[in-house]
């Protein structure tokens, strides 16, 4: 592996952190709409409309950067694609600012439905901005432009729900069933699909891990389910958000724009790489034990009325 | 709208509305973090309740900061391709401890904001100091790299106009950052510290306040006019080294800030006046200050516009954003000092409607004199966006949707703002403290 691979691999996983993070939110947004689905409890409703939340955004803005000067020479070509997909996420993102912002300062009775649903929308349309910027770099074309780049903003779709609601819902049977869904579209229709639209999959080990891995969690969930035991598929769902974006990336290596860019062509910057990657390894943790505290925080009770 | 006209509205009309936030995101943390340290020390039950209140206004503003933060970076990256290509290679780094920063800032005010009441109050307090570090570093960071936009080192450029020999620290440590972190940083000291001052005296003047909690609230309208006066006189001294710094390494800035067309000697500096053409007009002449401001010699000598081509000299407009700066850096030199004087020695004064008026004027020029010192950044480079390496109009997009999208995004801003405003009204009540 060389630099410009270790590069994909950490923008990539960039992304992914940022995606875990938009998946919650918009899991909060969906059971605020919809009660029955079971609500997040408190403390979560409570973690979402923190300073700490904005923490996410750092992962954006890292995972954007670090894709503009990591690959800086191709940066010209890709940015002018995916700037329209892009910048509607950019609209989405201030749409969800001033949301927050107002669901934040209103009791809850005065929030109205309209209001919920724009928040849920603004919620999906950010990451599914940045999933549609992938489907450029997968296929070569814009998503709305082949039948590959729908398939993959339902992939993008079913991953938001299935991780939302595995973090705030109750249901257990709606989420099994929603993780299973997007795990068939996932490992079965976007390979299929990606490689009739770029004739070969240069690198197609890859995505043969990604679906020998789906399918041990999605027997693992069904085992879970059928025993009743503790449920893990919001960690499997996690783990899917990670492996899905690195599989289907490296699945067209050497190209970073499928049949149009290699990656070392695009690629620019070492010295960044080696800040993000150092960077990274001592931020991840930091941002743990900052939720974790944070959530610790939550539960204790003030000083006044301790004894 | 041309591609390029359209990027610079967008990229400015981000930037203009994050600076109103990243100036309370920058100084906040410090003025509370020394408010609380204050109330600690002297054992001063009110001053940590201060430091409560304007806490809570501090997370509204850190949310409106941050997320217009984010679409900068972004825009940056689409609406600026070649550029990011550029710098990110020779700078990128500075962006990425930006990024790393403010991480920290926002995970301990999570914990400062909720650990009031849990933490013990020396270790709250203490939760406070990495807030302040990562606001200043972050500021400091980011403003490096406009810095190396404005004097760029640490590369060279191939035939291909690729970046090669590229040294991340030379290029950090540029030329101009000493001047322009500095000059930046503690004017966003000084904008906010007058907010602050303008919101109590709008207090005094508008609400019928009982006499003691009248008393306390003009104590503190003039204990935050004798901060803004420390930073005033520091933002003073700094903006004069950067008029130095600028005559001698970007001398068509400071050219243009003054309409100075030959290079000359003996230069007087010109107040006010109308931009007409190539020429300021009605201006009021005040001889040999610009060569004495900018050399140190009544005589000395300053580079004029002629010292290059017409197609690199940046628009005479800058003019009316370097007077509009300095005027208000004096003013708020001149009000806060009458008041911190008043109340010293009048304190009849202090409370009379004059003075707590200018007090909220100041409040409001302090935020307008920020965004008017990075208008004199950016628009005193112009034709570059780096300095003699890159024009603006090859940094930019080719993409046309940038058009469509220049339009809208100003009224998302404006709801964005609206909606802070309005979050602030409902959960900070900045007088309980003092009750």
């Amino acid at each position: 592996m060389n630099f410009a691979d270790a590069s994909l691999v950490i923008v990539s996983v960039l992304f992914g952190v940022y995606g875990v993070f938009c998946a919650v939110e918009s899991g909060i947004a969906l059971t605020m709409l919809w009660p029955k689905l079971g609500g997040p409890p408190k403390n979560r409703k409570k973690l979402a409309f923190t300073p700490l939340w904005e923490v996410t955004n750092v992962f954006l803005v890292f995972g954007f950067i670090g894709f503009a000067v990591l690959f800086s020479n191709g940066l010209k070509e890709v940015s002018s694609a995916v700037l329209s997909t892009l910048s509607v996420g950019f609209i989405a993102l201030l749409t969800r600012a001033c949301l927050a912002l107002y669901i934040f300062y209103q009791s809850k009775s005065q929030v109205s439905n309209s209001v919920k649903a724009l928040f849920l929308l603004s919620n999906l349309a950010i990451p599914l901005s940045f999933t549609g910027a992938g489907a450029y770099l997968l296929t070569g074309q814009t998503f709305w432009q082949s039948a590959t780049g729908w398939l993959l903003m339902l992939a993008g779709f079913l991953g938001l729900l299935s991780i939302g609601l595995a973090f705030n819902s109750t249901r257990r049977g709606l989420i099994s069933n929603l993780f299973a869904g997007w795990l068939l579209v996932l490992c079965f229709a976007v390979p299929r699909q990606l490689a009739n639209v770029g004739g070969d999959l240069r690198a197609p080990s890859p995505l043969a891990v990604f679906v020998l891995v789906s399918g041990l969690l999605l027997l693992a969930t069904a085992i879970n389910d059928a025993r009743k035991t503790r449920s893990w598929v919001r960690y499997y769902a996690v783990a899917i958000s990670f492996f899905a974006p690195l599989s289907l990336i490296l699945s067209i290596h050497p190209y970073l724009v499928a049949g149009k860019l290699s990656l070392d062509d695009a690629f620019g910057a070492q010295a960044y790489a080696l800040v993000v990657l150092t960077g990274l390894v001592a931020a991840l943790p930091l941002v743990g034990v900052g939720f974790y505290v944070f959530a610790k925080l939550l539960k204790m009770p003030a000083l006044d009325k301790r004894r | 709208m041309d591609v390029v006209v359209a990027a610079r509205s967008l990229i400015a009309d981000t930037l203009a509305f994050h600076l109103l936030f990243i100036t309370f995101g920058v100084a906040l943390p410090l003025i509370i973090s020394a408010t609380e340290l204050y109330g600690l020390v002297k054992k001063r039950p009110r001053a940590i309740k201060l430091a409560h209140t304007w806490s809570k206004a501090l997370v509204i503003l850190f949310i409106a900061g941050a997320v217009s933060g984010t679409i900068v970076g972004l825009q940056f990256s689409l609406l600026w391709p070649t550029f990011m290509a550029l710098a990110g290679q020779v700078v990128g780094v500075a962006f990425a401890l930006e990024g790393f920063a403010f991480l920290i800032e926002a995970l301990f005010l999570s914990v400062y904001m909720l650990s009031w009441n849990r933490f013990k109050p020396w270790q709250h307090w203490l939760c406070s100091l990495p807030i302040v570090l990562g606001s200043l570093t972050s500021a400091y960071f980011i403003t490096t790299v406009n810095a190396w936009m404005n004097t760029p080192q640490g590369f060279n450029l191939n035939a291909q106009g690729e970046p090669i020999n590229i040294n991340t620290h030379q290029a950090i440590f540029n030329p101009a950052v000493g001047t322009e972190t500095s000059h930046s940083i503690l004017a966003y000291m000084l904008a906010a510290s007058l907010v602050l001052a303008a919101v109590y005296a709008w207090i005094v003047l508008r609400h019928k306040l009982e006499p003691k909690l009248k008393a306390r609230v003009l104590k503190l309208v003039a204990s935050l006019a004798a901060v803004a006066l420390v930073f005033a006189l520091l933002v003073g001294f700094t903006g004069d080294r950067s008029g130095k710094f600028l005559a001698k390494n970007e001398p068509l800035k400071l050219a243009a800030a003054e309409g100075l067309q030959t290079t000359s000697n003996s230069v007087p500096l010109l107040v006010g006046g109308v931009v007409d053409g190539d020429h300021i007009k009605y201006a009021i002449t005040v001889p040999n200050l610009l060569s004495w401001l900018a050399t140190g010699d009544i005589h000395g000598q300053v580079k004029g516009l002629d010292s290059a081509p017409s197609k690199d000299r940046p628009p005479l407009v800058v003019h009316y954003f370097f007077d509009g700066m300095v005027a208000i850096g004096s003013l708020a030199i001149v009000v806060t000092l009458a008041y911190v004087a008043a109340n010293k020695w009048r304190p009849s004064w202090a409370a009379s409607k004059p003075l707590l008026i200018a007090i909220i004027a100041c409040g409001v020029l302090g935020l307008v004199a920020v965004e008017l010192g990075w208008m004199l950044t950016e628009f005193g480079r112009q034709p570059y966006v780096i300095k003699g390496i890159m024009r603006t109009t090859e940094a930019a997009t080719s993409s046309k949707v940038a058009i469509h999208f220049a339009y809208v995004f100003p009224l998302f801003y404006l709801v964005l703002f609206v909606l802070t405003i309005v979050g602030l009204k409902k959960t900070v009540k900045p007088t309980e403290a003092l009750k």
